[in-house]
């Protein structure tokens, strides 16, 4: 269960490289690498220890219906908290403030 | 950490089957130099023993150059006998064993180790050490060489380009790079054409000139009888990661995909968010510039006009 105030930061050994809109990550202490869709590139660049998980959610709301996609935007909530807890389980991620 | 490539530990010679390689009971002996220009790289071997010396000079026997006074080495290693018996446990409980590697960055020098030796060399600079344990489990040669493969991944990713975990053959000039993790079939892919000119079965140097990347051999091997057959570069047709399939069959990868599938095959240097960034630099520019595919093959030779269909489609 992930916590709407809790504020995800990157692990400090990633690198991400956006290429036509989807991120690259590499995890170096894991050697693993994961490509992001659109919506999961989006949350991963918003992701800075300071933006807590409802502030990036919101964020990527308003991009999603800005651009048209307010059907993409339903479900949202639940779509990210799931991102976040793959995140978070393959190391991509830590937490601070109040944790998950 | 278990290495991406295909190397096994040799068996254990019989008593008497072949003379020991060095002997670092005698360091008086160890004042020998070669040299091994690599893919446009020099690297400078200084306090070899003489058999030693000519044991390496046959293996990289593309790669040697003479000395002159103009050209600087990109890397010099001082050779020495170590203190010690070894330093990674070796112990296989009868069981056959991956071989392993350790790496280590710290104050600007990448440490590398393993069953028989540990050195370290600059990262921006041209020093580096090496020490050599008198070993049968993992004899000078192939210290030496696995060494090399760890120095020489870095100076190539600080040149622009990187080492690639991969195989390649060279057909009417242009080198066709195959690659994936171990047991895909590479080296296979290889021995399935062996009148093609063998750039190597298991690691390759990628370079760029200008919007033209290039697949150069280089001296590692993945098997005894593996290693480059020229030391040239040749412009790339194509590259190719390799799923082994009961259909025969050819995809192209996006951008993305194929980034992150050639970078999981840059061994060493992805191993620092650094090095991570500049392979990633390395092989977008090359995922946009090369066709990157997906080859699903059987292993025949029957792919080939699959693959050069794909690259003319």
């Amino acid at each position: 269960m992930v916590e709407a105030t809790a504020r995800p930061r990157r692990h400090r050994s990633s690198t991400t490289r956006v290429v036509d809109a989807q991120a690259v990550i590499a995890l170096a202490d894991t050697a693993m690498i994961q490509i992001l869709n659109d919506v999961g590139t989006r949350v991963w660049n918003l992701i800075d220890g300071h933006r807590s998980v409802q502030e990036i959610v919101a964020a990527v709301r308003g991009q999603l219906e800005t651009e048209g996609y307010s059907s993409v935007s339903e479900g949202l909530d639940r779509d990210v908290e799931i991102f976040f807890e793959d995140l978070s389980a393959h190391g991509l991620i830590t937490w601070s403030g109040a944790g998950s | 950490m278990t290495l991406p490539f295909e190397t096994n530990l040799p068996e254990k010679p019989p008593p008497g089957s072949s003379p020991p390689e060095a002997s670092p009971s005698d360091s008086s002996s160890w004042n020998r130099t070669l040299i091994l220009s690599i893919s446009g790289l020099r690297f400078e071997l200084q306090g070899l023993p003489s058999e030693l010396r000519s044991r390496l000079a046959v293996r990289f026997s593309r790669f040697v150059v003479e000395p002159d006074s103009v050209t600087r080495a990109n890397l010099t290693i001082r050779v020495r006998p170590a203190v010690v018996r070894g330093y990674l446990d070796y112990d296989t409980h009868g069981q056959a064993k991956v071989y392993e590697l350790e790496t280590r960055v710290e104050e600007g020098r990448l440490h590398a180790w393993s069953y028989a030796f540990s050195g370290w060399f600059e990262i921006d600079g041209d020093q580096g050490e090496l020490s050599l344990c008198d070993s049968d489990v993992e004899p000078p040669s192939h210290s030496i060489e696995n060494f090399l493969r760890v120095a020489f991944a870095w100076k190539a990713s600080k040149a622009g380009g990187f080492l690639f975990h991969a195989s390649g053959l060279v057909r009417d000039g242009r080198a066709y790079v195959f690659f994936g993790p171990s047991g895909s079939g590479k080296t296979t892919v290889t021995r399935l054409y062996p009148h093609e000119l063998q750039l190597n079965d298991d690691c390759i140097h990628i370079t760029r000139a200008g919007s033209v990347f290039y697949a150069g051999g280089v001296p590692f091997k993945g098997c005894p009888e593996g290693g480059a057959q020229d030391a040239g570069a040749f412009p790339i047709a194509g590259l190719f990661r390799l799923v082994q399939s009961r259909n025969v069959a050819c995809e192209r990868l996006g951008a993305a995909e194929a980034m992150a599938e050639i970078a999981t095959s840059v061994p060493f240097v992805s191993e620092t968010p650094e090095g991570a960034l500049r392979v990633f630099e390395a092989a977008e520019a090359m995922a946009r510039t090369v066709p990157v595919m997906k080859l699903y093959f059987e292993l025949a030779p029957s792919f080939w006009d699959v693959m050069e269909e794909s690259l003319r489609g």
